[in-house]
């Protein structure tokens, strides 16, 4: 019998806004598996200790980070010691340990245990991590997460539910990827995005700046937005409602059961939510007669905003078995609905809202999923996935008649509200993803790993009232991408120096029919690209410092609608190049180990991209060129210092200085760029949050806690267009302040949970967009139930 | 109380953040043109995003107009149009401003502003205090609209829906491109489309009559001998000489948005000063006249003479579709040149280089000359054109993409 344990990692879990003090979780099995209780979990030289409970499981609290011997004794088995590493205000969840049963000697066997989120940072990548513990319990979704990380800018254009825009350090829309679990969101359509998907789902998000790991395959110009969703291994309820101003109900349902014999488990993610997103806008109401605006402001309720979407997941399969620690088949059905009060682009309140445009999409996806690590004597772990996506998406404009922002009908026009023709338009999506993953570690201090990746993807629209030719993407259009990576990592000096080399190739084609100008003949049209990319990353540790460096050539493909156009007035740009970006970080963090812990994480970035894909207008055509050469540099900070372990404080903010770095206009040497060196336009460059916290444990009884945290939120103002051009009636996105604050009280070891929040405190005028006012003051009230 | 301390320390925190950096930005100094300015130009001068700018500018004829902190930032990608007094700008938007300018004390200012539910495709100024416009769906069946405006305070004075020329049964919309009042007759020209792209029944030069300032419809006119008067957006596709004759301009070319091209040439038509018919005694067949050039604008100087913007292409590539709508376009296809609408002869300008084009045409007509807005992907500015002498000089230079409309005011 081999003389190892086995440790299966569980949720990683790390406290950002509520850790104040490190913690070890875990519980002790035997080799079948079963709950060894009462064992004595102590640490060495500390007197520090304590005893499990029947179950096995135990929870000790460590005054001081750093690194520690665990030990472990239980009568009947034999006694092991583990050398774990607590990190600072971090949870460390070291799963099952298994304790052999024999009367053998003390063996002495090192596993350095850190928590998921520490072993992310660590790489040498620029990342960000942020674990959803803590914010589960507030009415929150992936959006405000990922808006509290320092580089990323997220702007919404209302309610819950409505189309935002995300950029991290400068890059954005496109030119970043999302992926879910590990697999590209790119085609995911709306009713599976990061403004609808409910905190409780998520166990964390990786944020990778401008240089992207091979597993996260695809071509991310800007960075990676990893969505983890997985939970585990244990069986667990999770059951939450909120209601908040608005209308808004937010329901989600998350458990997961597995049999400890056999590993076989069920596990379930559902959501629901719906909004009214009725709040109030102040508008210049026009006087349709003799064509004047009012000279005040008239404060009306939106009243054709209404959202609701809804998910359900469920997935089959194995977990933590000897032949798999996943193994997971899986459905996935979601949809949504979109009412949508007027033009995404209007600028403010648009002078005519829409009365009945609404937007709606159906998906089905499924998915497989394997992953095995410790193959082959420990030195392979192998992953991999396939995806297969449906889905439907609908636009309907049918509306008869024109509106006024009081919802009333003022005109009968017969033709749409969009584009004086009616439409319903639906695009049939088939996107089909399949990744391969390995490591293998050649040397303790030295792996290589391979990744490829698939993802396929085609469109085809129908209108059942438009002329057949006259419809977008009435041809299938399909896009294809490859992405074959390999890299190559190596450790030197114990671990304290760490780099790591990769590639990238990547492989795109497109293919459509395109018809003649006479709209009779078809031609087909095909395309294909392929490209390198590479990178590499280092990292040093020096005691509470790590100095991380990296760099990637990366690219962005075309989208097929900026190749191909859409079959109606967007043409096929064919001679269209990728995007292309240096990407460098050097960042540093500082850790402190010991005191009130402090850690403060420092990343400077450059973005010297070119061939940025801007559309041009001829007559009613537009067509896709390569015209923008774009540099940018910034720099983020995120930091947190705690002390008594019940006060925490957070900051986070980004600098972003990003300029035109064309030299000539439209391309040709010659013909100077008068905006050469001027700031990008409508980009906030100087953003952060601070976030005061205070929580307290054993209120009302040993097992509650409450907490209170209060959140600022600042966007410095920022010029909608280009800052040196014009000097009068300039458009600005004002400087903006907003405060959150939530209150949650947790009982009974945090199973029933409450919490209370209220978003923009002060009921201020904000705006992500020029002068299209976000919601005013919101309340929301949420219940969760979680039972482990 | 709290806020305040939170907001102060987090201030404060920002402000040693934001010092820290190292990258700042420098801003040139506003050049104070506006007070010496008598000429103005809307440019384009930005793609992404299309930022219009309504510059200052001491002269046309020499010099670098730059929107560089120079005038009025627009709030969408606009048309300009010249007033007697006054420029406007209308946006090219659903529900439209259109936003007057005026000089006020020797200096530009900002002035009334009204809106309509649809953008405007053809304007006629009829003396300082009113303008007629149309505007239409670019797409779909549904009404037109006819305004009279008042231009001093900028307000509808009276409007009326329209839907001459729509053919429903076919799906097709009337889609206007100019509009002149003529004493008391309005003359709306426009082609008929099925949504934006293709353009059917092209063989006919259509104009709508209406009464003016009632606007009555009272009836088509049509001649076969022609295409499609005008083109989208262009607002020179009928002109008035001095003797009141109407001339209008068929372009006949895919480079123009007609898909498919009509089999008739680009021509020049005329309605008699006090006619409503087309004049079937006159007919310009520019195509043959020139040598197989097509007509793209048509500026009327006086003395009978016009300045015409020109193209030849090939009508059966379809690259040439909406070519003469690409401002900085590397392959630029329009020439200029100089026609006798009497004697009926037609001559090139060599000296003004190719030009990519656009929507409607920046010019201004001062002392019998023409300043004509002239771009390329390697240029852009103006040119001096004198139709007397059949000569062309060039001008200031634009610093931006394109001059989109070019202005003079006096008080």
């Amino acid at each position: 019998m081999k003389r190892r344990f086995s440790i299966f990692l569980l949720t990683g879990i790390l406290l950002v806004l509520f850790s104040y003090s490190q913690e070890i979780q875990g519980q002790i099995v035997d080799e079948e598996g079963v709950e060894v209780s009462f064992a004595t979990i102590s640490l060495k030289g500390t007197g520090i200790g304590t005893v499990a409970d029947i179950y096995g499981k135990f929870n000790l609290s460590v005054p001081n980070a750093g690194i520690h011997q665990l030990e472990i004794s239980s009568s009947g088995s034999k006694a092991t010691t583990l050398e774990v590493m607590i990190t600072k205000g971090e949870l460390l969840e070291l799963g099952k340990i298994e304790l052999e049963s024999s009367i053998s000697q003390l063996e002495e066997i090192t596993v350095l245990g850190k928590s998921q989120a520490t072993v992310v940072r660590e790489q040498a990548y620029a990342v960000e991590v942020v674990e959803s513990k803590g914010f589960e319990n507030l009415s929150i979704n992936a959006n405000d997460i990922l808006g509290k990380i320092s580089g990323v800018n997220i702007r919404q254009s209302g309610g819950l539910g409505s189309p935002f825009s995300l950029s991290l350090n400068g890059l954005s829309g496109s030119q970043l990827r999302v992926f879910l679990d590990g697999v590209p969101m790119d085609y995911f359509g709306s009713s599976l995005s990061l403004n609808n998907f409910s905190a409780n789902l998520i166990n964390r998000i990786e944020v990778y700046k401008g240089v992207v790991p091979i597993h996260l395959s695809s071509d991310a110009l800007g960075g990676a937005i990893n969505i983890l969703t997985d939970s585990g291994d244990d069986s667990y309820l999770d059951v939450s409602y909120s209601v908040g101003s608005f209308g808004t109900h937010i329901i989600s349902l998350n458990a997961q059961h597995r049999q400890e014999k056999s590993g076989f488990a069920v596990r379930a993610k559902s959501f629901y939510n719906t909004s009214q997103n009725n709040y109030k806008v102040p508008v210049y109401l026009v006087n349709w007669d003799t064509g004047k605006e009012d000279d005040f402001e008239t404060w009306v309720e939106r009243f054709h905003d209404d959202y609701n979407s809804k998910m359900s997941w469920i997935e089959t399969g194995y977990l933590g078995t000897s032949f798999a620690d996943q193994l997971l088949v899986g459905i996935m059905y979601s949809d949504n609905y979109n009412a949508i009060q007027q033009a995404i682009n209007a600028i403010g309140q648009a002078k005519r809202p829409y009365g009945q445009v609404a937007k709606e999409e159906e998906k089905i996806i499924t998915n497989f999923s394997y992953n095995k690590a410790g193959l082959l004597n420990d030195k392979l772990n192998v992953s991999s996935y396939f995806v297969a996506v449906f889905s439907d998406e609908v636009t309907v404009d049918t509306s008869s008649y024109y509106y006024n922002w009081f919802g009333e009908i003022t005109d009968t026009v017969n033709v749409g509200e969009i584009e004086n023709r009616k439409t319903w338009f639906t695009s049939d999506i088939k996107n089909y993803l399949g990744n391969f993953n390995a490591e293998y570690a050649l040397t303790p201090n030295q792996n290589i790993a391979i990744n490829y990746s698939l993802n396929d993807y085609t469109i085809q629209g129908t209108d059942p009232l438009q002329a057949e030719r006259a419809t977008q993407f009435r041809y299938p259009n399909t896009v294809k991408k490859q992405v074959l990576g390999g890299a190559y990592t190596q450790n030197f000096l114990e671990g304290r120096l760490k780099s790591s080399v990769f590639t990238k190739y990547y492989r795109y084609s497109l293919s459509s029919i395109d018809t003649d100008y006479s709209g009779d003949a078809e031609i087909p049209f095909n395309q294909s690209h392929d490209n390198f990319g590479f990178g590499f990353t280092a990292s040093f540790f020096i005691q509470k410092f790590q100095i991380k460096a990296s760099y990637e050539n990366a690219t962005r493909f075309p989208e097929s609608v900026e190749l191909f156009g859409n079959g109606l007035n967007v043409r096929p740009s064919p001679s269209l190049l990728p995007e292309s970006s240096h990407n460098y970080n050097l960042g540093f963090i500082y850790n402190s180990q010991s005191g009130n812990p402090l850690f403060i994480s420092v990343n400077s970035f450059i973005r010297d991209a070119e061939d940025f894909i801007i559309p041009e207008i001829r007559g009613v055509y537009t067509y896709h060129l390569n015209n923008q050469k774009v540099l940018s540099k910034g720099i983020d900070i995120s930091s947190n210092y705690s002390f008594n372990n019940t006060f925490l404080v957070t900051l986070n903010g980004t600098y972003l200085d990003k300029r035109d770095n064309g030299r000539w206009r439209n391309g040709e040497v010659g013909v100077e760029n008068s905006q050469y060196g001027a700031r990008t336009p409508n980009e906030p460059y100087l953003f952060g949050n601070v976030a005061f916290s205070y929580r307290k444990s054993g209120v009302r009884s040993f097992d509650d806690s409450f907490s209170l945290s209060l959140t600022e939120s600042y966007v410095h103002s920022f010029f909608y267009r280009w800052e040196n051009l014009a000097s009068q009636d300039k458009g600005i996105v004002p400087e903006q302040w907003t405060t959150n604050l939530d209150v949650v009280y947790s009982m009974n070891e945090e199973r029933y949970n409450f919490s209370f929040g209220i978003s923009n405190l002060w009921d201020a005028r904000v705006y992500d967009n020029f002068q299209q006012i976000r919601p005013g003051r919101a309340f929301s009230f949420k219940i969760r139930y979680f039972l482990l | 109380m709290t806020t305040k301390i939170i907001r102060l320390f987090y201030s404060l925190l920002l402000t040693v953040f934001g010092a820290a950096m190292l990258w700042s930005c420098s801003d040139d100094d506003p050049i104070d043109v506006a007070a010496e300015a008598s000429y103005f130009v809307g440019i384009e001068a930005a793609t992404d995003p299309a930022t219009d700018v309504l510059s200052s500018a001491i002269s046309v004829t020499e010099g670098t107009i730059s929107p560089v902190n120079n005038g009025f930032e627009q709030p969408a990608w606009m048309t300009f149009l010249q007033g007697p007094d006054q420029i406007i700008t209308a946006g090219f938007t659903s529900a439209p401003e259109f936003t007057s300018y005026e000089l006020e004390n020797g200096v530009l200012v900002k002035g009334e502003s009204f809106f309509t539910n649809e953008a405007a495709f053809g304007f006629d100024f009829i003396d300082e205090s009113t303008m007629v416009m149309v505007t239409s769906p670019r797409t779909g069946i549904s009404s037109k609209t006819i305004y009279l405006i008042n231009t001093d305070n900028m307000e509808i004075t009276a409007s009326t829906e329209t839907n001459f020329g729509d053919v429903e049964e076919e799906g097709l919309l009337g889609f206007p491109t100019d509009m002149k009042v003529r004493d008391d007759k309005l003359f709306i020209s426009y082609y008929l489309t099925d949504g934006g792209i293709i353009i059917p029944s092209s063989n006919v030069a259509r104009v709508a009559v209406f009464s003016y300032p009632d606007f009555t419809f009272e009836k088509v006119i049509s001649d076969e001998r022609a295409s499609n008067i005008g083109r989208y957006s262009g607002t020179n596709a009928l002109e008035i000489d001095e003797n009141g004759d109407i001339y209008t301009y068929s372009p006949s070319s895919l480079a123009c948005g007609y898909l498919p091209t009509s089999s008739n040439n680009s021509a020049i038509l005329r309605i008699k000063n006090g006619e409503t018919q087309f004049d079937q005694s006159f007919h310009i067949d520019f195509e043959t006249l020139s040598g197989g050039y097509k007509i793209n604008d048509m500026f009327y100087m006086g003395n009978g003479k016009a300045v015409l913007r020109v193209l030849q292409e090939d009508e059966t590539n379809a690259d040439y579709a909406w070519a003469t709508y690409a401002p900085n376009s590397p392959l630029p296809i329009l020439s200029t040149g100089i026609i006798d609408l009497t004697s009926q002869t037609f001559t090139l300008l060599e000296d003004v280089p190719l030009a990519g084009g656009g929507w409607n045409a920046a010019y201004m007509i001062e002392d019998g000359k023409l300043y004509l807005g002239v771009s390329s992907s390697s240029y852009a500015s103006i040119y001096e054109i004198d139709p007397e002498a059949g000569t062309a000089i060039a001008g200031a230079t634009i610093d931006g993409n394109y001059a989109k409309g070019i202005f003079s005011l006096t008080e």
